[in-house]
């Protein structure tokens, strides 16, 4: 005979017995047949490998957040945002041509700068899938402050990477 | 086990050097359970990933605090409940919805993620139509199977008055099945 037992047979048990009173006691099927006749098959789906990466996300909102490097991932979606912001900002500069808003008018080589950066191949992939995403992002979520920001920045010429995360993420 | 899992989750969690180490088991340990608890409440994946996330961090930033008068799993339990009810109060106020029958036809039915049968259907608004309480304590128990004394530290209820409910609700869904669901025809 098999004497062997599960592991923490014992030390679970008696919190299996009470749950399988309690769910004696209260059984439903007297009560809601036909309820319990349906199952409880579940009508809610989840994305393929979504826990593993909700569970990513969460730690990077709350332990990877404070005072560490973010991952690759996350750079790049900063990268991203920032390339969105770019994006606005390009297209206002643009646009004032036309409306008279805005109060400078971007030269056609800083328009090339800006371009050239935002086809970088990496950055435009990640920025594609993003958008795909139904970003739901418009001019109107920043501030005069961020946009003249983002604005001195094309200007200025100058790049991303001479930013860090830190920086990068007030400035978003 | 689960006390076993809580015991190690507290232990690193009170030492500063192993306290991410401690949260990331949290996380790893309850995320689930969590999710589907918030999605039966809020119905709609994005809303559920919303609220979980916020969920989480909410634990974070109170962790440190947490006392443990109650377990670990029913304190997150009951930030998650009060995270879904705050989220789904507003939207639906937002929504301007006049039924919760309204919210799962123009709403909860668009979602990608949910792929309901007709009964599965009509047991989601049967369940939409309890009052808030006797919603929570039967998504608790029939679809969680949460002993009553852990539904009782989360909704701070006497386990009396938790079984009562549980048989209310029942009874409720089971009435709305009799009068919406046609058998004959699935």
């Amino acid at each position: 005979m098999d004497d062997r037992i599960p592991d923490n047979y014992f030390q679970q048990f008696p919190d299996d017995l009470i749950r399988r009173l309690e769910l004696m006691e209260d059984d439903i099927s007297s009560v809601a047949p036909r309820l319990v006749g349906l199952g409880k098959e579940s009508a809610y789906r989840v994305p393929d490998d979504y826990f593993e990466q909700a569970e990513d996300a969460i730690l990077y909102s709350t332990i990877n957040s404070v005072g560490k490097k973010a991952p690759q991932l996350y750079r790049l979606l900063s990268y991203c945002a920032a390339a969105v912001l770019l994006l606005m900002i390009l297209f206002l500069g643009r646009g004032s041509e036309h409306s008279g808003k805005g109060k400078e008018i971007l030269e056609p080589n800083q328009l090339l700068a800006v371009e050239d950066y935002l086809f970088d191949e990496a950055i435009l992939v990640e920025l594609e899938n993003w958008l795909n995403d139904d970003i739901d992002i418009t001019i109107d979520d920043f501030s005069d402050d961020e946009i003249e920001t983002v604005h001195e920045l094309i200007i200025n010429e100058m790049v991303l990477e001479d930013f860090t995360d830190e920086e990068l993420s007030e400035l978003l | 086990l689960k006390v076993d899992i809580e015991k190690k989750i507290l232990a690193k969690i009170n030492e500063t050097q192993t306290f991410d180490e401690g949260f990331r088991l949290l996380v790893m340990t309850y995320q689930e359970k969590i999710y589907w608890h918030i999605r039966r409440l809020v119905h709609i994946h994005a809303d559920a990933d919303d609220v979980m996330q916020n969920t989480f961090i909410k634990v974070f930033k109170n962790l440190r605090s947490f006392r443990g008068e109650s377990q670990l799993y029913t304190w997150i339990y009951r930030i998650a409940t009060n995270e879904a009810i705050t989220f789904i109060k507003k939207k639906k106020a937002e929504l301007k919805i006049d039924s919760e029958e309204d919210y799962v036809d123009n709403y909860v039915k668009a979602d990608k993620y949910f792929d309901a049968d007709k009964a599965q259907q009509i047991i989601i608004k049967a369940i939409e139509q309890l009052p808030e309480k006797q919603k929570l304590v039967f998504n608790l128990r029939y679809y969680d199977e949460m002993s009553y004394k852990g539904i009782s530290e989360i909704l701070d209820t006497s386990i009396g008055a938790l079984k009562a409910s549980y048989h209310h609700a029942a009874k409720k869904v089971e009435q709305y099945l009799m009068d919406n669901y046609d058998y004959s025809n699935g």
